[in-house]
């Protein structure tokens, strides 16, 4: 427990490119809406600031896999304990992006939008629906959404140079490419965004979320046993 | 105790290691040999549990070794391991974090041993300075076997007699097994306790160091002669030069005389003359 614990804080440590990559989209972006909104008052419509932390779960999946994993090893780190260490890693990074989310949602954009005159930020909350059954639901929808998105990019990540890898990739780009043209199929890609995303009951959406992000993190044990250091 | 039972090794095509069986019973430090390719690292990664066998088993202390049994008592450590760039007062910290074993106090008089400037980040060392870093690591790690790949590969000659000094310190009296693969034989000879060389993946040789000191030797002198004193023995290697000839012997010792002489063989000739006979014949054709 004590190691895993160790694993998941060195790992949340050391994703510094993610924090690098997602700090400077952030600040850019407020930067942006300082000059367009408040100084310049133009009006149009612009992803909610928040969003822009959504992506840090995403590159700690990638890069958390690709950067730490040797470097761990070499730490006298075992396999089956970096892979113990990984998830407690996503998952706090997801906590805390949602709810910085969450603060930005309900804190700024109220105020950002008090420089426009219509309601003209989009944030994934909305779009989701998460927002329709409270604060607290949206909370953990929004929670469950990016755990399951660290564990696709972190297996993906770790199957990465090995046959069963570009096996994955094809399949993706197959099921994109095949499903979306031919109706039956593409009924079968909505079914499934629309569990794990939309789906209005957020019971359904978050236990979705939860067991498939739990398969996908477990698939990732076959290639952590092969990887090389 | 380690074992290895009729393990075989194949990277595709290629056989690393090939129905290789090893017992290691007794602590100590142990010196391993083998030309470039020849299975060192593979035997390394595979008892450390980094690889998994292709065939036969490995087992620590009893257990079978692999990669999603890494066994708890070895630590290894890989020629040009990378670390995290962080200074390396936090880095030993972060080590006792994934490795609850790892002693910080002990890895911190280690590097002001070596004279590494703990304030230091990792990337801002020198190539030799982090590989004594990784070799600290291992030494801190409290783990009972640690195995060392061309360790002191960068060192300079005074930090490899630093090394070498604190390896001998913590393999005495302790119940700790130490394996260290190198190409710098004469400097290693001094410290280790046994032998193991290998060849193409196959054990070649295992033995106490002692036993090379008084089974290798050399004769020289008149081929007649030198032929009729060795009939018998286990000749490893020789070489013929007009009516003289020299043949490397490892067996029971012999007496000098008047027509032959006999010397004592060092360890990197005897493992050149073990392991690099094909060479060798190669140059006398």
């Amino acid at each position: 427990m004590k190691t895993m614990t160790g694993i998941a804080k060195i790992n949340l440590k050391q994703s510094k490119t993610a924090y690098m990559i997602v700090g400077i989209l952030f600040f850019l972006q407020v930067g942006s809406e300082i000059v367009t909104r408040v100084i310049l008052r133009l009006e149009g419509g612009g992803l909610a600031l928040g969003n822009y932390l959504l992506l840090l779960p995403l590159l700690m999946g990638i890069f958390i896999p690709a950067k730490n994993f040797s470097k761990l090893l070499n730490l006298g780190c075992k396999r089956l304990d970096f892979f113990r260490g990984c998830l407690p890693a996503y998952a706090a990074a997801a906590f805390f992006v949602t709810l910085a989310c969450l603060v930005l949602w309900l804190a700024v954009d109220p105020v950002l939008l008090s420089y426009s005159s219509e309601p003209s930020l989009y944030n994934l909350f909305d779009v989701f629906g998460f927002a329709r059954d409270g604060v607290a639901i949206a909370f953990f929808r929004m929670f469950a959404f990016l755990l399951l998105v660290s564990c696709v990019a972190h297996t993906l990540t770790l199957v990465q140079g090995r046959w069963y890898g570009w096996l994955a990739d094809a399949l993706i780009i197959i099921i994109i490419s095949v499903f979306t043209p031919i109706a039956p199929l593409r009924a079968a890609l909505v079914w499934f965004f629309h569990t794990i995303i939309f789906h209005e009951f957020a019971a359904v959406q978050i236990l979705s979320c939860l067991i498939l992000g739990a398969a996908v993190y477990c698939a990732g044990l076959a290639p952590i046993k092969a990887k090389q250091i | 105790m380690i074992e290895f039972s009729n393990v075989t090794k194949n990277y595709g095509k290629n056989t690393a290691m090939d129905n290789f069986s090893i017992k290691i019973d007794q602590p100590g430090m142990y010196c391993l040999l083998g030309r470039n390719g020849a299975g060192k690292t593979t035997l390394m990664k595979l008892l450390a549990g980094n690889v998994a066998a292709s065939e036969g088993t490995i087992t620590v202390n009893g257990e079978a070794a692999g990669p999603l049994a890494m066994p708890e008592s070895v630590h290894f450590v890989e020629t040009g391991a990378t670390q995290f760039n962080m200074r390396l007062a936090d880095l030993f910290k972060a080590a006792a974090e994934v490795n609850l074993s790892f002693d910080v106090p002990f890895a911190m008089g280690l590097a002001r041993r070596f004279q590494l400037d703990a304030s230091k980040r990792y990337k801002h060392l020198s190539f030799g300075m982090k590989a004594m870093v990784n070799t600290v690591i291992a030494m801190a790690s409290g783990r009972d076997i640690l195995l060392l790949d061309e360790p002191v590969l960068g060192f300079d000659p005074v930090m490899r007699k630093v090394f070498y000094e604190l390896l001998s310190e913590s393999c005495a009296g302790s119940t700790k097994t130490v394996i260290v693969s190198t190409h710098i034989i004469d400097e290693i000879e001094k410290t280790a306790e046994r032998l193991i060389i290998i060849d193409r993946g196959k054990k070649v040789l295992f033995c106490d160091m002692a036993e090379i000191d008084e089974k290798a030797y050399c004769v020289t002198g008149i081929s007649e002669s030198v032929q009729a004193a060795t009939a018998g023995l286990n000749i490893i290697s020789e070489t013929k030069a007009g009516g003289f000839m020299t043949r490397h012997i490892y067996d029971q010792r012999i007496e000098a005389s008047e027509k032959y002489s006999v010397s004592s063989l060092g360890l990197t000739d005897f493992f050149v003359s073990l392991v690099g006979r094909e060479q060798n014949s190669g140059e006398a054709m």
